[in-house]
């Protein structure tokens, strides 16, 4: 396998001397679709809002692609290809499908209105029109291109959110909860597109999410985060049998398990 | 068509002063001119989501920058009056990143405070900018060595400043900087996540603002020959803004309808400025309570009725429907 | 303190002291109107989240009752000044379900519909009373030397009936159901609606007494300065500041925070002139607003 994609090394997190994430180490392989799981409060959001650079980290390290993204904004980040996508339906409600996609395509080329005045921007701008048509072919969207993204259902809105972080042509993607809110058959079907997009396009995916059944149907490996600290990082069936997760589960909130 | 139509409007609105010089006209017209481009400044922070009270220091240090500019270094008009946009555009870039930080309320109060601080400024330095009595003087806009006296000549200079400052406000909205900055304004969150450094926009969209008011200050400096500190303070923002209700917040086209209605009431009331203030305390209550978006949007939804009677009845049951649906998401 | 002190000061100590004797009992009986300005501001704020750009015209209210229950009617001061709140308060009440209710959680929307409120006021005003500045006479004159420093008598009465508003506003704040109810939406307005306060109630409540003590704070400083339409901006100004000093929303902020003001606001126009003093206040509420923006006692986010 060759070089890592991401590559978190003790990333720490405290709020206010309370610590959310503690010493966390992992990679995560190119194409590859890790699942990040743990009880409520586990640290899970917080771990995902440090990566893209939402939230700074305490200590710790963040390498992508080859290169050290500590400390850089969350646009930053999505700039150099990593990009997120949100657990509520994220979009521009009072946009159409067709816009909504066309910016997604189109933010990464004017991240600074100084860019506004780049040659390249024409350009960029046509092919990210193209680009919109192809994600609305992709993603089965084609009879409600021209509907505002607010007025469609919920399954759908979720479904758009992710064609916008695609529309930016990601080297990776980071899911926040992706099956939240959705009901079990949209969930499955959330969890091929997540297939698709890794085969179609050579995405790989970093997924937070509270559906245990729907990580381990997805995902080649887990890890599984416990009071903010790494507990387990192995494939999902050797998860389903370590006495530790098991533990963090039936010992905490049950709730999600 | 539509463009001859234009021309057709803007050749009439350049010739009537020359026809029709009456001095009380004309001199609407100007302030007319002078309001279209302060509440276009206006707008613009309005479309970023942020209420700003600081437009009137903006105004008066492009005002004030000019008008010392020609007075005490003798820099030519034209200089002089770029650099009055300059001056507060320097300001806002300045304060912008620190203050852009903070959101809503505390936002409109902090820019408020900071007015006030610029307004006192203009009274306690004295030596500057002549206190409480300000500065009188200014010399009259020249170009080539040519001065500009006559009023109808003011006016062509108002209504091409209004007219630029309201194609530049239309052509950001309409580009990819005015689809980025509704996209921050509407999500922000979102924006950010693919690729937009929404800080710097917000910045370059707060310096352009302030630029066309202190563009807006330097013209005003000129055409009057006269400014002290008390036409820069609270009441001047608050006037941008409730042009802005009146016409409508959500198009460009707002802030002009707004400007054309409004400026001339204080004439129409002249013997009354009381009666002039109440009824603009009074429009703008009613405004918000029964047409929130502007004379534009009810013109807007005239047209939208005028064409939705028209084309097919089915459709009101399928936008029913939509709302159930939008309904059941938002549960 | 390292401030300079103005060259024509004598430089003995007995000179300092009573400098400074007069420069705290100023600062404390100002603070004291700043409170309650800012107290109103503050709770309404805190309870309906509008920003209240119309409470200098509660304050001016007050005023104008003063000037035509004492000033023409000759009725008792005391008595006036009590009837004038009442009345500004019933009236705040009147303001906040007819027009105001409709903007509650629309930020923008709200502050602009209290500019209306104001400029609509303000105008009224200057049309039924005119624009000149006019005057009722002092309820007590001469002062009040305490040696180290000199109080005029009214002021005084004026720091003692405040004193008296604010201890009533206190006792109903801890100890009422509905003063209990207005801290609870303070604090957090989702958890009190869940606990089942009615804001059809509170929030009404909390307008009028909001309006209540801004149009005692007019009412009381009607003597001491003229009554005329434009009388209410400076008040509002300074509990703009207050409530940023103290934080946006919190109640033992406005007190703190007018009373810091007046302080402060005493310390510099004594030493330099109230320009300086005033642009001390807007200074000192953009550094907070920049590094603590939910104000000194304010809840952070």
């Amino acid at each position: 396998m060759s070089v890592p994609i991401i590559e978190v090394a003790g990333l720490t997190r405290r709020f206010g001397g309370v610590p959310a994430v503690t010493e966390v180490s992992f990679t995560c392989a190119r194409q590859e679709i890790l699942g990040i799981i743990g009880p409520n409060g586990a640290g899970k959001t917080t771990l995902f809002n440090l990566i893209t650079g939402s939230i700074p980290a305490t200590a710790g390290q963040i390498h992508f692609d080859g290169r050290d993204i500590t400390g850089s904004s969350p646009d930053q980040v999505a700039r150099l290809g990593m990009i997120r996508t949100f657990q509520a339906a994220t979009i521009f409600r009072h946009e159409t499908v067709r816009e909504n996609l066309r910016r997604g395509a189109l933010f990464g080329h004017i991240g600074r209105p100084s860019w506004l005045l780049r040659g390249s921007v024409r350009e960029a701008s046509r092919a990210a029109r193209e680009r919109a048509e192809e994600l609305i072919d992709f993603l089965g969207l084609v009879d409600c291109a021209e509907q505002e993204g607010g007025n469609l259902p919920y399954g759908r809105q979720k479904i758009l959110g992710l064609g916008i972080a695609l529309a930016a042509r990601p080297k990776q993607l980071l899911m926040d909860e992706p099956a939240a809110g959705l009901n079990p058959a949209e969930t499955r079907e959330m969890g091929e597109l997540i297939e698709r997009i890794r085969a179609e396009f050579g995405i790989g995916v970093v997924l937070v999410e509270h559906d245990v059944a729907m990580v381990c149907r997805t995902c080649s490996r887990i890890i599984v985060l416990n009071y903010g600290k790494l507990i387990a990082n192995a494939s999902p069936d050797e998860i389903r049998s370590n006495p530790e997760v098991i533990e963090a589960y039936l010992g905490g909130d049950v709730e999600d398990a | 068509m539509r463009l001859a139509a234009a021309v057709l409007i803007l050749v009439g609105l350049a010739a009537w002063p020359f026809i029709y010089d009456q001095p009380f006209y004309v001199h609407m017209g100007v302030m007319m001119g002078l309001w279209v481009a302060l509440a276009l400044s206006m707008n613009l922070m309005l479309r970023i989501g942020q209420l700003s009270f600081a437009h009137g220091a903006f105004m008066g240090l492009g005002a004030y920058a000019s008008a010392l500019a020609t007075m005490r270094l003798g820099i030519p008009f034209p200089i002089a009056f770029l650099s009055g946009g300059l001056a507060a555009a320097s300001v806002a870039a300045l304060v912008g990143p620190i203050f852009l930080r903070i959101r809503g309320v505390y936002f409109a109060l902090l820019t408020f405070a900071f007015g006030e601080v610029v307004v006192l400024t203009f009274v306690e330095w004295v030596e500057v900018f002549g206190g409480n009595n300000g500065l009188f003087g200014i010399p009259k806009p020249s170009l080539f060595g040519l001065q500009m006296t006559s009023r109808p000549a003011f006016y062509l200079f108002a209504l091409t400043f209004a007219v630029l400052s309201f194609i530049a406000v239309r052509a950001i909205y309409n580009s990819q900087f005015g689809a980025v900055i509704t996209s921050i304004d509407d999500n922000e969150m979102l924006t950010r996540s693919i690729g937009i450094d929404a800080p710097r926009y917000r910045l370059a969209a707060f310096c352009f603002s302030a630029a066309l008011a202190g563009w807006s200050g330097a013209f005003y400096a000129h055409y009057l020959t006269f400014i002290s500190p008390e036409a820069f303070g609270f009441w001047t923002p608050v006037n941008m803004v409730v042009i802005n209700v009146l016409g409508g917040i959500a198009s460009p086209w707002g802030p002009v309808v707004g400007a054309l209605l409004l400026v001339p009431l204080p004439e129409i009331l002249r013997d009354a400025k009381e009666y002039q203030v109440l009824s603009y305390g009074i429009l703008l209550m009613i405004f918000l309570l029964f047409l929130p978006d502007g004379l534009v949007g009810l013109a807007r939804r005239w047209r939208g009725r005028w064409r939705a009677a028209r084309s097919a009845e089915g459709r009101s049951a399928a936008g029913l429907e939509q709302g159930k649906r939008e309904k059941r998401a938002a549960a | 303190m390292t401030a300079p002190w103005p060259a024509v000061l004598p430089h003995c100590c007995a000179g300092r002291h009573m400098l400074l004797a007069q420069i705290l009992s100023n600062g404390l009986m100002t603070g004291l109107v700043y409170v309650l300005m800012a107290l109103g501001f503050t709770l309404i704020f805190g309870v309906m989240r509008i920003v209240n750009f119309a409470h200098g015209e509660l304050y001016m209210l007050g005023g104008f009752a003063t000037l035509i229950l004492f000033g023409n009617l000759g009725w008792n001061y005391y008595l006036t000044v009590v009837v004038a709140a009442f009345g500004v308060g019933l009236f705040g009440v009147l303001l906040q379900s007819l027009l105001l209710k409709h903007f509650i959680g629309r930020e923008l929307s709200g502050m602009i519909m209290a500019l209306a409120i104001a400029i609509t006021l303000q105008a009224g005003a200057n049309i039924i009373f005119g624009p000149e500045e006019q005057s009722v006479p002092r309820p007590v004159t001469g002062v009040l030397d305490l040696g180290a420093a000199v109080v005029p008598y009214d002021r005084l009465v004026v720091g003692g009936f405040t004193l008296v508003i604010l201890a009533a506003f206190w006792f109903f704040l801890q100890f009422t159901r509905w003063g209990l109810a207005m801290r609870a939406v303070t604090q957090d307005s989702e958890m009190a609606a869940v606990q089942g306060v009615r804001p059809g109630f509170i929030h009404p409540l909390a307008f009028g007494i909001g309006s209540l003590l801004a149009g005692g704070a007019g009412a009381l400083m009607a003597p001491i300065y003229t009554i005329y339409s434009y009388m209410g901006e400076l008040p509002m100004l300074k509990a703009f500041v207050v409530v940023i000093l103290g934080g946006l929303g919190s109640i033992p902020g406005a007190v703190l925070g007018g009373l810091l003001l007046g302080l402060v606001e005493s310390f510099f126009a004594t030493m330099y002139s109230t320009t300086v003093a005033t642009m001390i206040g807007f200074a000192l509420v953009i550094v907070i607003l920049i590094f603590r923006p939910r104000g000194l006692l304010g809840r952070t986010a």
